[in-house]
């Protein structure tokens, strides 16, 4: 039996399948789509629609674009010898956000895990090394997140990488910018020590 | 209730958008699954303290008839830094940590397990090779916890010490009993025993075998980095004690880092 309109309950049970949107929420989401004017509904839903039929995944970075190869391969004026590895696209979002990194990009698409069961053939590693056949490169700047996944990834490719002679390197790991060094942990502080650069 | 406990981090997922949610086994409370808030931003209190491998002081908002509570502060005690240093030591670790985290029920007490958790894991830190032998020596040593202890020494049926001779292959293990029979002993095997179901089946062990697996179970932890066996002992050994382990539990159907060990960890 239906509380409310069976369209608004589908809607609800549609809302409720995505992450961190309980039966609640999704009640309240759908109600609100109700009292929304028509023309936003409307842009809503094209741009759902529009998302599943124009994203794709980049051939040669696997990061996600609407064109093929995305703007940050098709740019003549990024440094094409160095590759910058992440695991998901939004980690090249907070990279392009500093300004600071000018190369290119690789998206893994995850980290190696083996108490999940996610190996190498799972991830975007074998166009990565085809990425090297095809161009020179100097540096490989892995950039994976500071967790055992992460870890495990980054020891991986460092692994399969440095017999192919290029210059392989991780970012730094230390203390975030704003915090104070006493509440830093151990493990962190040792690894800021280990990290540290003459100035 | 606020309660303070040593624990091994098992695994953490990620929960929302700055969420985990951590499974630790601890020395008082045995396996407890805990949630901490905003653990995955970069200002975050817990540091590397959730971090699987973590051995670390835990303080939690436990209630009763909960399977997950709330996690207040979690300081590290040791977080075993080189065992993600080197991509075979930790696999190795992950092994350990992966079967812990099967044959382990919610809130079931075991301090001899977290001991020994402990034990392997600081012994795999400071070790510089032989990782997969502490993983399999881990193994051995939680059958013995659990009550399935294997008998290497002495026949299981004429009670004499093994092995009697000089030959190869002569001394065969039992996977149901968890016992050694000598060569006197065993009958050649039937079909039945080396038919379909091979957990069921008599495995022949060589002497360098049967010395293998008796150093595993036996021996310190810390001398198990000098053992040097070749890769067909430790092919051997690794196929008796897998075998051994998944007849014994049943929560154990296939281990997710065992298809690692197979390819990326190099044989003992």
């Amino acid at each position: 039996m239906f509380y409310t309109a069976e369209s608004i309950e589908q809607l609800a049970e549609q809302f409720a399948q995505l992450p961190g949107i309980g039966r609640k929420t999704a009640h309240r989401l759908a109600l609100y789509i109700l009292k929304m004017p028509r023309e936003e509904v409307e842009t809503l839903a094209k741009a759902l629609v529009n998302v599943k039929d124009k994203v794709r995944y980049c051939s040669i970075c696997s990061n996600i674009t609407e064109t093929d190869p995305c703007s940050i391969c098709s740019n003549t004026k990024r440094e094409r010898a160095s590759i910058c590895v992440v695991e998901e696209p939004h980690d090249v979002i907070a990279i392009e956000k500093t300004h600071e990194f000018k190369g290119l990009y690789h998206v893994l698409g995850g980290a190696l895990s083996p108490l999940d069961g996610i190996g190498p053939d799972d991830l975007k590693i074998k166009e990565l090394l085809q990425r090297f056949s095809n161009t020179t490169i100097d540096e490989v700047i892995l950039a994976l997140n500071p967790n055992v996944e992460g870890e495990a990834t980054t020891l991986y490719l460092s692994k399969l990488l440095k017999p192919l002679g290029m210059k392989v390197t991780r970012i730094a790991r230390g203390l975030p910018v704003g915090s104070d060094l006493e509440f830093a942990d151990e493990a962190t502080l040792t690894r800021a020590l280990e990290g540290r650069i003459a100035v | 209730m606020l309660v303070k406990t040593e624990v091994i981090v098992l695994r953490s997922m990620k929960y929302r958008d700055t969420s985990k949610i951590v499974t630790f086994y601890s020395k008082e409370y045995g396996k407890i699954k805990g949630i901490a808030k905003g653990a995955r931003s970069a200002k975050n209190k817990f540091g590397s303290a959730l971090e699987p491998l973590s051995h670390s002081m835990l303080l939690v908002y436990k209630k009763e008839h909960r399977d997950l509570h709330l996690i207040s502060q979690c300081d590290s005690i040791n977080p075993f830094k080189k065992l993600t240093e080197n991509l075979d030591r930790m696999t190795a670790a992950l092994s350990i940590l992966e079967l812990a985290d099967h044959v382990t029920h919610h809130e079931e007490k075991n301090s001899a397990l977290f001991l020994l958790l402990v034990e392997v894991l600081s012994t795999l830190n400071e070790s510089t090779r032989n990782f997969k032998a502490y993983s399999y020596a881990f193994q051995l040593r939680l059958a013995a916890l659990f009550g399935y202890a294997p008998n290497f020494e002495t026949c299981s049926r004429c009670g004499k010490n093994v092995p009697a001779g000089n030959n190869e292959n002569q001394v065969t293990f039992q996977i149901t009993s968890g016992a050694v029979l000598c060569s006197e002993c065993h009958e050649p095997p039937g079909p039945r025993e080396y038919g379909s179901d091979r957990n069921l089946a008599f495995m022949p062990l060589s002497v360098q075998g049967l010395q293998l697996i008796r150093c595993l179970f036996g021996t310190q932890l810390s001398s198990l980095e000098n053992l040097n066996y070749d890769a067909h002992t430790g092919n051997e050994t690794e196929e008796l004690i897998r075998l051994y382990i998944k007849y014994h539990f049943d929560e154990i159907k296939s281990l997710k880092s065992e298809k690692y060990f197979q390819q990326h960890v190099s044989i003992f």
